[in-house]
């Protein structure tokens, strides 16, 4: 029988190996820059909204609110709306183009290490 | 040379880019990028270094942008739909920098996680090699990984997904996925380096 | 770290910095539990900061600076869970995020150190998410079970299963290694 069937020593071999890894240098830092961009967002919480009057004046009130909004999105929002659309896109076209990259790389390696492998072609040329 | 050398630089800027622009996770990707034991030597000599990370979110979407487009084949697309990461690492070197040395625990991190080599190839005139692995997964080729090594150049590409080889060897030949101007001086080196083309 | 009270949560509502403090306390179990799992740097950072961007918004909701830590844990257990099941993600390390756990210096084989920890990955994902809060995180049974939102009777037979499946494994290897020739 193997020491190893014992559970004792494949529970501390467990542990050995599932100590901790190291955290990555700079982690902190970046979920502070990640935190930092969402308390930049504008909080939207419909439940923080204090509730009062009657049905007709909150939803009076909620129609001035939704014109208000349309309004400020139409001065302000939409052109950086779209800038930030364009700007997604540019990045997403990035993307896709190392994704090519990398597929095209990869392809013209394999069949270089085909050919290198397997040099078929060099007997046809000598011939 | 010295033509390519700004296309280079370019390519390492548009890295760089990509990493402080692109969307969170993107980015959580790059910037986690530490040099790991595998990689520290090869990173420590190199020149210039091009790193490409794509998985989850964005990589979705740049299939989904390729598939979209006309000349992307039947074979390809399927390809790439089972595509769930791709990696890139490239490090460059001053002539005659590059050694052996520096890539075998490269070499030693994929056999001792189970990648199987395939193709093991080298120029006996050169100091050029070239290995591919592959990793199985139920009996079924679930990614592949590239290694190789010139004088000048380290590269390292990781596919993870089920790899269709016949459509990998037709992007290769520049088939099956549209032109988008994109390493054109790389694969040209490429060619000029495979015997017989 | 204070963890009787709510000062740091509410010096966290108040200022930055004092959030900066509970990451800096807390991201070695937050990143461990998530690399533990995944063994994969930058899906287990990306879960960590998805895990402080929920703890930032939830930061009035906690109780105590006791809850924090719980909070925390279960969260990023339960962002790796969701994250496994809808990517399906195999554990395939990317390029540079090839296992580097705290190595043991007198760590006696690193092979059956490799081949143990691939075994772990391959297990289902909540057995896996068991062992990583058992034997990585040194949390009792009840621990886990509030950290996962299950019966303790679960955690025993997912720990039990897990065990199984890994004993003959390790076996195997041990036995395999013991006949390598000294001259290698």
């Amino acid at each position: 029988m193997s020491p190893w069937d014992d559970s004792h020593h494949l529970e501390e071999e467990l542990r050995r190996v599932m100590a901790r890894s190291q955290v990555p240098s700079g982690l902190g830092l970046r979920v502070m820059a990640r935190i930092r961009d969402e308390a930049r967002r504008p909080a939207a919480d419909p439940l923080q909204a204090p509730s009062s009057g009657k049905i007709w004046f909150r939803g009076g009130r909620a129609l001035a609110a939704c014109a208000c909004v349309a309004l400020l999105v139409t001065i302000f929002a939409w052109p950086r709306e779209e800038e930030g659309l364009q700007a997604h896109a540019a990045e997403m076209a990035e993307v896709e183009r190392e994704l090519v990259e990398v597929l095209q790389l990869a392809g013209s390696q394999w069949n270089r290490a085909q050919e290198l492998a397997f040099p078929i072609g060099q007997d046809e040329d000598h011939d | 040379m010295t033509k390519t050398y700004p296309l280079q630089v370019i390519i390492c800027i548009v890295a760089t880019l990509l990493v402080l622009a692109a969307p969170a996770s993107l980015r959580a990707q790059g910037q986690s990028d530490d040099a790991s034991l595998e990689f520290s030597a090869l990173e420590a000599k190199a020149d210039e270094v091009v790193k490409v990370n794509l998985w989850g979110r964005p990589l979705e979407q740049a299939k989904r942008l390729l598939g979209l487009r006309k000349n992307v084949t039947a074979s390809v697309r399927s390809f790439m739909s089972g595509l769930t990461a791709v990696y890139r690492r490239t490090y460059r070197f001053r002539k005659g920098r590059a050694s052996e040395d520096d890539v075998r625990p490269v070499h030693q991190q994929l056999a001792e996680d189970g990648w199987v080599p395939l193709i093991e190839a080298a120029d006996r005139d050169k100091p050029q090699s070239l290995s591919v692995y592959s990793y199985y997964d139920n009996e079924q080729v679930a990614g592949m990984t590239v290694v190789s090594t010139d004088s000048d150049e380290v590269t390292v590409l990781k596919i993870i997904g089920p790899v269709d080889f016949e459509a990998l060897s037709e992007i290769g030949s520049g088939l099956g996925l549209p032109v988008m101007n994109v390493a054109t001086s790389e694969i040209r080196k490429l060619s000029s380096q495979t015997p017989g083309r | 770290m204070d963890i009787a009270s709510r000062k740091l949560l509410d010096a966290a509502l108040a200022d930055p910095e004092a959030f900066a403090r509970i990451v800096d306390h807390t991201q070695a179990m937050v990143y461990g539990v998530a690399f533990g799992f995944f063994s994969n740097r930058a899906i287990a950072e990306d879960l960590a900061q998805e895990a402080y961007l929920e703890l930032f918004r939830n930061l009035g909701k906690l109780q105590s600076d006791m809850h924090l830590v719980n909070w925390l844990r279960q969260t990023t257990a339960r962002k790796c869970i969701d994250y496994s099941r809808r990517k399906k993600h195999a554990p395939h390390a990317s390029l540079d995020s090839i296992p580097e756990r705290s190595v043991d210096p007198v760590e006696p084989d690193p092979r059956l150190s490799a081949e143990l920890g691939r075994k772990v990955a391959d297990l289902p994902t909540k057995m896996r998410m068991v062992i990583v809060l058992r034997f990585q995180e040194d949390l009792k049974l009840h621990e886990i079970a509030e950290a996962l939102d299950i019966p303790v009777n679960t955690v025993k037979t997912l720990l039990r299963r897990a065990l199984i499946r890994l004993r003959p494994k390790v076996a195997h290897l041990r036995q395999e290694i013991s006949y390598v020739p000294m001259g290698r």
